[in-house]
């Protein structure tokens, strides 16, 4: 078990130095980070791109963090937005092929040597495709990071009621694509 | 194990999902988290460093090459063509203000206006042929990072859709 710092703690630490500092936040959040990613979108490859992304853009705006709110919060809102930027690309750079993007995904995803699943939990990852991009971003934070509402508001800048009904909706869809199977 | 409190909000809605339950169905390549640290650390150490060797004494003669060079099919990108629907929009709310207030003003000053909008959209539709980034040297993300996080696309477009003409002509 990790032991866990103080977002003071963090921040401290790089203030003293920031190389260190910054090691010290990578280790806290990297995990959670890469796999709040990878369920956005879906391939290991591309969710270390967006990965290291993220984190060079936290490093070089760690400055400006806003103290009020949690660092976690923050850095998830950053790798939403660029999971979001990176999903928005690949669908432009897709829209031209004749299978469309889940379709190609869903074929890759099936075959991906880096997917552990059973046969239920691979018809789930394809039902999560289909949604769009922020309630799959919703959804993912809810079901499999069970993150409260409060956090998820702060970090998407959405309210909680907004959120409670993105996520219904999206965990109707999902119950319905799972019965048609 | 899933949270109870998760439980309860998909009972009604899509019990199959509690079924499934909500373990990572994902993996990663070996020492993928061991050596991500590191990796990333090369990679901001790139980013960081200084200009390759040489940079700015062959820097005038590329610029030079390249202005002499024939002129590319260049693709306006998203966020330039975002600026500059804003200015002109700015532009076009200027231009309502100074005609409401300056009904008395003399035909040739009148003229001029004209004159020096005309000029102004004919810049905009020369940059229109640009991409933003290579009017200032920068990459978009640079550009991003330089306009700091506050700003986003969907920001742009809500001053776009919801800022009103009255509402600059207000702030005018």
């Amino acid at each position: 078990m990790k032991a866990q710092l103080t977002d003071e703690q963090i921040l401290e630490l790089i203030q003293l130095n920031k190389d260190g500092g910054f090691r010290s936040l990578m280790h806290q959040f990297q995990e959670p980070i890469y796999w709040h990613i990878r369920r956005m979108v879906t391939l290991h490859d591309d969710a270390n791109d967006v990965v290291q992304n993220t984190f060079i853009k936290v490093f070089k705006n760690i400055e400006k963090f806003n103290k009020d709110s949690k660092l976690y919060t923050w850095i998830y809102r950053i790798a939403t937005n660029e999971s979001l930027t990176f999903l928005n690309r690949r669908k432009k750079k897709q829209t031209e092929t004749i299978d469309g993007d889940e379709y190609s995904l869903e074929n890759k995803l099936s075959s991906d040597p880096f997917f552990d699943g059973n046969a239920a939990e691979l018809v789930l990852q394809k039902a999560i495709l289909l949604l769009p991009e922020k309630q799959k971003a919703v959804f993912n934070l809810r079901y499999y990071d069970e993150m409260n509402y409060k956090d998820m508001s702060e970090m998407l800048d959405t309210s909680v009621g907004a959120l409670k009904a993105s996520y219904h909706h999206a965990a109707k869809k999902i119950e319905d694509f799972i019965k048609r199977q | 194990m899933m949270k109870k409190e998760i439980q309860e909000e998909l009972i009604n809605i899509a019990p199959t999902l509690i079924e499934v339950g909500n373990k990572n169905p994902f993996r990663v390549p070996s020492m993928y988290f061991e050596n991500l640290e590191v990796e990333l650390k090369n990679e901001l150490d790139n980013i960081l460093k200084s200009v390759p060797s040489n940079y700015f004494e062959n820097l005038s003669n590329r610029v030079l090459a390249k202005a002499k060079s024939e002129k590319p099919v260049r693709i306006i990108s998203l966020i330039a063509k975002r600026w500059i629907a804003a200015a002109s929009i700015g532009l076009i709310c200027i231009a309502s203000y100074f005609t409401k207030n300056t009904k008395n003003i003399a035909e040739n000053q009148s003229f001029a206006l004209e004159v020096e909008l005309e000029e102004a959209f004919d810049y905009l539709d020369a940059l229109d042929e640009l991409d933003l980034s290579e009017v200032i040297g920068l990459s978009q993300d640079e550009i991003l990072d330089e306009m700091g996080e506050d700003i986003y696309d969907v920001e742009i477009d809500f001053f776009l859709d919801e800022v009103t003409l009255d509402d600059l002509d207000e702030l005018l």
